[in-house]
């Protein structure tokens, strides 16, 4: 055994080795883990002999031995991890569970911020994001035909068949058409929406098989095939009682019987909605003479690893190619071109715009929440100051605060997310229950808003970062506390550098809150200018519903007979003021538009005709609607069969096909009226057919009676509530035909509250959101008032004790923090004018950049915040110099 | 969850070892044959999902060597059941050790 002196003459590099890994053992382990390893090291030497005497080899043996060590150690950093991770959630939970209020608050505020990203971007992620619930949907294409006069219309039949036969580039491609029929049989007669498809939609869209029955086969779709229909889910359920024996049986689409054959699955969800659909069955002989013109929207599925602009090409020139194989006849498309557009975009239409300035309006949400926040997290330090430097004192290392700091805020975070989400899901089913192809579109038939694993990934995303955003920086900046200042001032250090922090804090706050602000303001105020636009008629007590004739009804006589019949029952109705009957009902679509020509007139070559919605419509139908008289006299009951062809023009057509003559009296061609020239007796005032947005429509007007059309519209005009009225109208109709349904019973104030749906679930978020950030900010400008007040306690019994009086205090306080305020307001201007840009899509006249809503912005916002430092400001008007300069 | 699902090869080879009385981790790298970097991470393992146990020998012995005092490792029950179901998964386990020839450590140390 060699003596100790000798032992430690030598460099022992197995020892050294131990004592240096040593180092990155958890502190706690550490020594017991030197002795463990030194132990066996040293008694392994002994067993051994001396060092001196050991050979080459042996040595090496220890020292390989003593590298192990380094394996051990590097397998104990878990538990330094686990430790101190556990230290800092325990101890995280305590400081949480100690100030319930400010847990609380910091928990509802990042709640709201998360609530309203998740809910957002649970639509976006439904709208934008998610691909078509359909197979390979990203291949899938919308094909229009533009040409120079049409900017984008549905495809020729001719066209559609051809391509199907003959194209190398798609997959697949098919044509459907909506329609409204009327089902009879079983039960009440019931207007149902009718697909018009081909054979190969429902395989295009993916729906095979059937979950009863199947799909039309090749021979269905062809003309004079047997009639055959597959019911929707809901239809199939809701008249037919789930009835599993359907298929095989019979079903009468205005008056015509076809052979249930099958029943779509409940998943399917397409746009335009389908309860019934009936097979295309397009002539292909009769299509290529022109015999038939039939145009339906088109969609095609391009072969996988072709490009759009390939398929265009190849579908462009086997149009033309078609084109040379037609008789020279009227209708042709030579100048036809198609154009290719993803289906999802075609759904999604003009909705992104919107929904990405709603994500960017709650992003800002966040970002106030986050100031917020961290503004209370560095009010609350104040208080922590001395904990901290305590602990610093104790030697906790500036990395550990700030990682026990954050560890805290992630919890906040965590807690505020998590309520996010409950928030979120309530938002979200409210979202979902007002997704309505009137506020969002058609993606609202194909998409539904629900929160899927995207989305928690989304809340995850946003939750952690808001911790890291609001925590990171007054950890950093409370870790470094100067200890002697800290210790000595008893735990009320207002650091200057804290006090700047907070003043950026508030700031931006309020410029973010100007931000959102200016955007929901232009979008009131684009909503106010819209709901002041005169439709051109009077929408207030006035009923309407709609009417569809079958083809029972194909002579005209019969029409007209029948619309005399339930026009006379309506107006005996009690309450009745007048009662209309168009063709062209106000803000529904129609497709009845024609040309209206000026007898002996002509046109230059290459100018177009000029060409107008022309709407049948009976007398009293102006007198119903409140539609002015201009000029001339409207139709009478005289104006019938045999009478000379009489037609009415609005103010707007009249002046474009007379603009320096007297047009009444005036003979025109109208396209719908017949070969017969008809004469202008009167001028009424101009609508806006298509929406209160929309431009005035020019507008012809005919005599029902001498042309009357199966679809007609009836409006009310009532001296009470119309809707009151509605049994009664449908009453009224059922005894002149029982088999006829009544659709669409309104008012029509509800259909103009309909046509401006999209516009006020914008407004109405967007104004939810920036109340919410008018409320943040408020509490964040008290927050630092109240603050700068407390930290000032003293000083201000001083200068009261000097002769300040409580005014000059109240003036101090308001003047710091409204410089601030102003300093906020001033940059959120300056970010809104440089940001509603992305808005002007949703506006409706009134600039991106009115000034007025700037203004009223702006003075809102000060007067909010005036508020919000009056209030300590007067509080700290009213101290007591005494208690004041013994307050430390 | 039990721990004895879990239980490797090495880690049964070295419960082995504790259980045929090598009971120091340089002892039982000897017997394995495991390196060190493998024989210290299985007993911190073992040691904290209470399959082993650790303790200090006395003092006397190793102020007699100059030395600090080794740490020796001792099978718990949950151990040795471990290694009666390990021993069945692995058939050889039982017969690869032998017996230590010197006194045991814990007798040395009585």
């Amino acid at each position: 055994m060699a003596p100790p002196a000798q032992q430690k003459s030598h460099f022992k590099p197995h020892l050294w080795l131990i004592s240096v890994l040593g180092v990155i053992v958890p502190r706690r382990l550490r020594a017991d883990w030197r002795q463990e390893w030194e132990a066996e090291l040293r008694k392994r030497e002994l067993l051994l002999a001396d060092w001196d005497r050991l050979n080459f080899t042996t040595k090496l043996d220890l020292i390989r031995r003593s590298l192990g060590a380094f394996w051990d150690a590097l397998w104990l950093q878990q538990l330094r991890l686990e430790d101190e991770m556990f230290q800092d959630l325990r101890y995280g939970v305590r400081m949480l569970l100690k100030h319930p209020g400010f847990t609380t608050i910091a928990i509802l505020t990042l709640a709201l911020g998360v609530g309203a990203n998740t809910s957002i971007f649970s639509v976006v992620n439904a709208l934008i994001l998610r691909p078509l619930p359909f197979p390979d949907a990203e291949r899938l294409m919308w094909v229009e035909e533009v040409s120079k006069a049409n900017p984008g219309s549905p495809a020729y039949g001719g066209h559609f068949l051809d391509w199907q036969q003959h194209s190398q580039t798609l997959d697949a491609i098919a044509q459907f058409e909506g329609g409204i029929r009327t089902l009879s049989g079983a039960g009440q007669p019931d207007r149902v929406d009718v697909g018009t498809i081909s054979a190969s939609l429902l395989p295009i869209l993916g729906v095979q098989p059937l979950p009863l029955g199947r799909n039309f086969s090749p021979e269905e779709d062809k003309p004079g095939a047997a009639r055959v229909a597959i019911l929707s889910d809901g239809l199939w359920r809701q008249r037919y009682n789930s009835d599993r024996d359907i298929v095989g049986k019979t079903i009468t689409l205005n008056d015509a019987i076809f052979t249930v054959v099958g029943v779509l699955p409940e998943t399917f969800r397409f746009s335009p909605h389908f309860d019934v659909c009936v097979p295309l069955a397009l002539d292909p002989q009769q299509e290529l003479t022109g015999e038939s013109r039939s145009f339906q929207a088109t969609i095609a599925r391009i072969k996988p690893g072709l490009t759009i602009e390939q398929a265009r090409l190849e579908l462009d020139s086997l149009l033309q190619r078609y084109e040379l194989t037609r008789p020279d006849g009227k209708w042709r498309f030579d100048d036809s071109r198609t154009r290719l557009v993803p289906l999802h975009d075609h759904l999604l239409g003009d909705t992104s715009r919107p929904l990405l300035v709603l994500l960017g309006a709650v992003g800002l949400i966040l970002l106030i929440a986050c100031a917020n926040v961290a503004n209370l997290l560095l009010a609350r330090a104040v208080t922590r100051q001395k904990e901290l430097a305590i602990r610093t004192a104790l030697g906790a290392s500036r990395l550990r605060l700030v990682r026990q700091m954050l560890t805290e805020c992630l919890l906040l975070a965590i807690g505020g997310g998590a309520a996010g989400l409950l928030l979120a899901s309530w938002l979200t089913s409210l979202l979902g229950s007002l997704n309505s192809t009137a506020t969002i579109g058609e993606m609202a038939r194909v998409a539904a808003i629900t929160i899927d694993l995207r989305v928690l990934g989304f809340t995850l995303l946003i939750t952690l970062l808001t911790g890291l955003l609001f925590g990171l920086l007054p950890a950093i900046r409370l870790s470094r506390p100067d200890v002697n200042v800290a210790l000595k001032e008893g735990g009320h250090a207002h650091g200057l550098h804290g006090r700047r922090l907070r003043s950026v804090l508030m700031v931006s706050e309020v410029a973010l809150a100007i931000v959102l602000l200016v955007g929901a303001g232009l979008l009131i105020r684009s909503f106010v200018k819209l709901l002041d636009v005169d439709p051109g008629y009077r929408a207030e007590n006035l009923l309407t519903a709609r009417l569809q004739l079958p083809p029972r009804y194909s002579e005209q006589s019969r029409r007209v007979q029948f619309y005399e019949q339930t026009l006379r029952r309506l107006e005996a109705l009690p309450g009745v003021d007048a009662v209309g009957a168009t063709s062209h009902l106000p803000l529904t679509s129609y497709n009845l538009g024609g040309t209206v020509r000026v007898e002996g007139r002509v046109k230059p070559e290459g100018e177009q005709e000029t060409s107008a919605p022309i709407a049948s419509v009976n007398p009293d139908y102006f007198r119903a609607m409140g539609i002015g008289l201009r000029a001339g006299r409207v139709f009478t009951d005289l104006d019938g069969k045999d009478a000379p062809s009489v037609a009415v023009l609005s103010e707007a057509l009249a002046h474009e096909l007379f603009p320096n003559d007297d047009p009444l009296g005036k003979r025109l061609f109208v396209a719908a009226a017949g070969a017969e020239s008809t004469t202008v007796i009167g001028v009424v005032g101009d609508i806006r057919h298509q929406g209160l947005d929309q431009q005035i429509d020019w507008a012809a007007y005919l005599s029902f009676r001498q042309t009357p059309r199966p679809g007609m519209a009836l409006v009310l005009r009532t001296a009470g509530d119309p809707l009151s009225l509605a049994t009664a109208v449908r009453a009224a109709v059922r005894e002149v035909d029982p088999a006829l349904p009544v659709y669409q019973v309104m008012t029509m104030t509800e259909r103009l509250s309909n046509s401006v749906a999209a516009r006020r679930f914008n407004l109405m978020l967007l104004g939810a959101f920036a109340g919410l950030a008018l409320l943040l900010a408020g509490v964040g400008v008290y927050g630092v008032i109240s603050y700068v007040v407390t930290g000032r306690t003293h000083e201000i019994g001083i200068r009261m004790a000097l002769g300040a009086q409580s005014a000059d205090v109240l003036r101090l306080f308001i003047k710091q923090g409204m410089t601030l305020v102003t300093l906020g307001v001033g940059l959120g201007l300056f970010g809104a004018f440089a940001l509603t840009r992305v808005m002007s899509s949703l506006l409706f006249a009134v600039g991106p950049k009115d000034p007025l809503t700037f203004a009223a912005v702006a003075v809102l916002l000060s007067l909010i915040a005036l508020l919000a430092c009056w209030i300590p400001a007067r509080r700290a008007a009213r101290v007591d110099p005494l208690i004041a300069l013994r307050h430390e | 969850m039990s721990p004895k699902s879990y239980l490797s090869y090495s880690a049964a080879v070295i419960l082995q070892a504790l259980s045929n009385g090598y009971q120091y981790g340089f002892d039982i790298m000897d017997i394995t044959g495991l390196p060190s970097g493998t024989v210290y991470p299985a007993l911190r393992r073992l040691e904290q999902t209470g399959l082993i146990d650790s303790k200090w020998e006395r003092p006397g012995i190793a102020q007699r060597e100059q030395r600090p005092p080794r740490k020796y490792y001792e099978l718990t029950p949950d151990g040795k059941d471990a290694l009666a179901e390990a021993v069945k998964r692995y058939r050889l386990l039982e017969g690869v050790l032998p017996h230590p020839t010197k006194v045991t450590p814990s007798r040395e140390r009585g």
